[in-house]
């Protein structure tokens, strides 16, 4: 019993060994499992490295021309993220300012501006804004948002003539709302989208790498899945294979786990076993999804032609941008075939809100579901196609 | 000398027509050109077809339980973007919740809270928002800005009613200074058109990349480079046209049904017309098709040079700066930028589709997409090389 099981390992050993040998001499494979994890999240780090968008270019048509008007430019010209870029005579020369992509918006301050503040009425201001990035939007309409309802403060504590402070501000304001963003304090882009796309990345070069080698052995005619294999051997090559992609990812994963988040100072409060311990069933979910893929590559080009496009998809279905509410039940049931779904939705709820592993249950059953499966339908897989040989499909034309 | 273009051209004919022969019948080229820009169109659509998310769930802590507290529940509750969906004792149990992900934010009412705004104590509603999901954290921050507003008025409109003033004085008291935004082309801010009508070309681009380079490098593999040279009797350019235009003439197609589909029949913004955007388009994937030429002409081997230009097909949604500004990413990434056809295609749909502006002030981008096959024609030399040096 003790030998049998020893020759087992070593059935283990020499697939692991073997698929080692296969990745190391094929460069183009080397680049896709070592170098795009190293190089990739750099460069998307450097990316989103502002986090915000910052003075945010606004141009300024006062038509007023008084007191009231100009502070209020001073006021948005203040803030971290508007800036005061250049005061226009009227629309036109604004637009056409917008369209020399010198401001991203224009704000008009009506002639009656101060006139309407002083006899009680209100006024109207008018913000346009260019929509190629909703950022900026964003950031004008947050900032004269907060900066007319200071001012709208201002004013109501002249008009009301309290006598007090203290009861200025209650009658402005009898409830105080105060907001805080948990997490990711900043709202900061980089530190919400890099801990998905790293965990993509991962999936993405895992399977694009897997079905290519399958691919090539196809065409070379070296399959380590024979016909003859008995369904232990199966398992064995199964089993051996995935461990060596296994092995390399978790050298890797202490690269995207530690390294990254320090360079690019991303939020990290996760404890590393937790983060640990779900990236591994997303592992073993990805290589076996991989490797049930692979059996209908049968050229190694196919991977990339067929899967790379994929990435964009699937990162709108892990529901990190889309929220997952929002998403409708097919395309949610599709999503949860998918490893990546739950991988950085447990990865953001660990690593950036902290939770513990036994807060996301959800997703880390549906990781070991998925690893148990897909290994099945790779063993499935490989035991039909049994007598089915590669077709080179491409005889020259 | 006409007799030598006449030629040229039935040399260039034959190879296209070989071309053409060759997508016909592998079905691999069915699922590059057409199934999978499909796909992704009828994906994304299905996926946002309410325009922006409604209904985002929210946990409220009500430890005041009192008429008013449960008023401003409601009112929260009643906003599009809003569905009040757990009520809770305290902070852990819906800090619990938030991390589960079955809500996206939560409210707090202080206990006495209604006791201390009678007594004007003026007491605090906290409002924890999650930035780690940030288009959900946008959407609800605009909610609780209305309802803090709208709150506070109400309060006030009733003590001042009491004291005898009018409504209407008293409202336009309590906002004097009103912000009217005009969101220039997307006036609904639907994030869905903005998404899809970049996505979608974004998609349709990395297939352009693959597919060129898979089809060059094919060539080689399968050794029928120099037959194929012989045929465009060793003229490169004839040889590289005849062989790009299938591809070019199939995707843009393609693209244009995408067109189609978003600004005719989903009524999206497109404010210069269709055919504005379409001519964008077929630039756009000859931008495409050159860039993965240069790219081809660099490495050796079509697997390096397809693991390349996969990896950098990816990076160009990301560079094209539609969701995060390119003119705040640093120098160095926004010279890069500029390397990316997809970044072009981008301002080039904004100005013509959302903004509407005179063509003229696109010309930078036309210029640009039209410098990548002039560039192109620069990597036809070592493709020459390449082809005439591959066996048989």
């Amino acid at each position: 019993m003790k030998r049998r099981f020893k020759q087992y390992i070593l059935r283990i050993l020499v697939y692991w060994k073997s698929e080692w040998e296969a990745i190391s001499s094929d460069r183009a494979l080397l680049l896709l499992l070592f170098a795009a994890p190293i190089f990739y999240p750099i460069i998307y780090g450097s990316i989103y490295d502002n986090e915000v968008v910052k003075e945010a270019e606004l141009i300024v048509v006062d038509h007023s021309q008084t007191a009231e008007s100009r502070r209020f430019c001073r006021l948005c010209d203040a803030t971290r993220e508007v800036k005061i870029v250049a005061k226009k005579e009227n629309l036109k020369e604004a637009e056409r300012a917008i369209q020399q992509k010198e401001a991203y918006g224009i704000i008009e301050i009506p002639s009656d501006f101060s006139k309407k503040l002083i006899e009680g009425e209100k006024s109207y201001l008018t913000l346009f804004s260019d929509m190629s990035s909703l950022l900026y939007y964003k950031n004008y309409l947050q900032t004269l948002t907060n900066v007319s309802l200071e001012m709208n403060k201002e004013i109501q504590i002249k008009r009301l003539n309290k006598s007090s402070s203290r009861e200025e501000d209650i009658a402005v304001q009898p409830i105080i709302y105060q907001e805080s963003t948990l997490y990711n304090t900043s709202n900061g882009f980089g530190s919400f989208l890099i801990p998905g796309v790293i965990m993509l990345l991962i999936q993405q070069t895992l399977i694009i790498a897997i079905c290519a080698l399958n691919g090539k052995r196809c065409e070379e005619n070296t399959k380590p899945t024979n016909t003859q294999q008995t369904l232990l051997e199966t398992i064995f090559s199964i089993l051996g294979r995935s461990f060596c992609y296994i092995m390399i990812y978790c050298v890797l994963g202490c690269y995207l786990f530690v390294v990254i988040p320090y360079l690019f100072s991303l939020p990290q409060i996760g404890n590393y076993w937790d983060i640990m311990g779900l990236y591994l069933p997303y592992l073993f979910a990805v290589v076996y999804w991989g490797l049930f893929l692979s059996n209908f590559f049968q050229e190694k080009e196919e991977a990339y032609l067929y899967l790379v496009f994929t990435s964009v998809i699937l990162l709108f279905l892990s529901g990190i941008s889309w929220p997952v509410h929002a998403i409708p039940t097919g395309w949610k049931v599709v999503s949860y075939l998918i490893p990546s779904t739950f991988e950085i939705q447990g990865f953001i709820k660990i690593n950036t809100m902290g939770a513990e592993l036994s807060e996301i249950t959800w997703e880390y059953i549906g990781l070991w579901l998925q690893a148990v499966g897909y290994f099945a339908l790779c063993i499935l897989a490989v035991q039909t196609k049994r007598d089915k040989k590669c077709v080179r499909t491409n005889n020259p034309g | 000398m006409p007799s030598m273009i006449k030629t040229r051209f039935n040399h260039f004919l034959k190879i296209f027509y070989r071309e053409l022969k060759e997508i016909m019948f592998h079905p691999k080229y069915l699922f590059l050109i057409v199934l999978f820009p499909l796909f992704s169109t009828f994906l994304f659509l299905t996926m946002m077809q309410n325009g922006l998310p409604q209904a985002l769930p929210i946990a409220v802590i009500d430890q005041d339980n009192s008429a008013t507290s449960r008023r401003i529940i409601r009112q929260l509750d009643n906003y599009k973007q809003t569905d009040v969906t757990a009520r809770v004792p305290n902070f852990q149990e819906a800090q619990e919740l938030l991390k589960k992900g079955d809500v996206y934010a939560m409210l707090s009412i202080p206990p006495k809270f209604e006791q201390e705004l009678l007594s004007f104590r003026q007491p605090t509603i906290t409002y924890y928002l999650n930035g780690a999901f940030i288009v959900a954290n946008s959407l609800l921050f605009k909610d609780q800005k209305t309802l803090s507003i709208v709150s506070n008025a109400a309060v006030n409109l009733e003590l001042r009613k009491a004291k005898g003033e009018r409504e209407e004085q008293i409202m336009a008291d309590l906002q004097p200074i009103y912000i009217d935004t005009h969101a220039l082309g997307n006036p609904l801010i639907n994030y869905a058109i903005y998404l899809c009508s970049i996505i979608l070309p974004g998609i349709v681009g990395i297939l352009i990349m693959l597919t060129t380079q898979y089809t060059l490098g094919n060539e080689i593999k399968r050794e029928s480079c120099k037959r194929l040279l012989s045929m465009a009797h060793n003229n490169i350019r004839t040889m590289l046209s005849g062989k790009m235009l299938p591809y070019t003439l199939l995707y843009w197609l393609v693209l244009s049904c995408i067109d189609v589909i978003l600004y005719k029949f989903m009524e999206y913004p497109c404010q210069n017309g269709l055919l504005t955007i379409m001519i964008g388009g077929l630039l756009y994937i000859v931008a495409c098709q050159s860039l993965s030429l240069i790219i081809f002409s660099l490495f050796p081997s079509m697997q390096i040079s397809l693991s390349i230009i996969a990896l950098i097909s990816v990076l160009s949604l990301s560079m094209s700066g539609f969701t995060f500004p390119v003119s705040e990413m640093n120098p160095l990434l926004q010279t890069m930028a500029e390397l990316f056809p997809l970044r072009h295609y981008f301002l080039f749909y904004v100005d013509n589709c959302l903004n509407g502006v005179p063509l003229q002030y696109s010309w930078q981008s036309v210029a640009a997409l039209i410098g990548f096959p002039l560039l192109g024609l620069l990597a036809s030399i070592p493709i020459k090389n390449a082809y005439q040096n591959c066996s048989k």
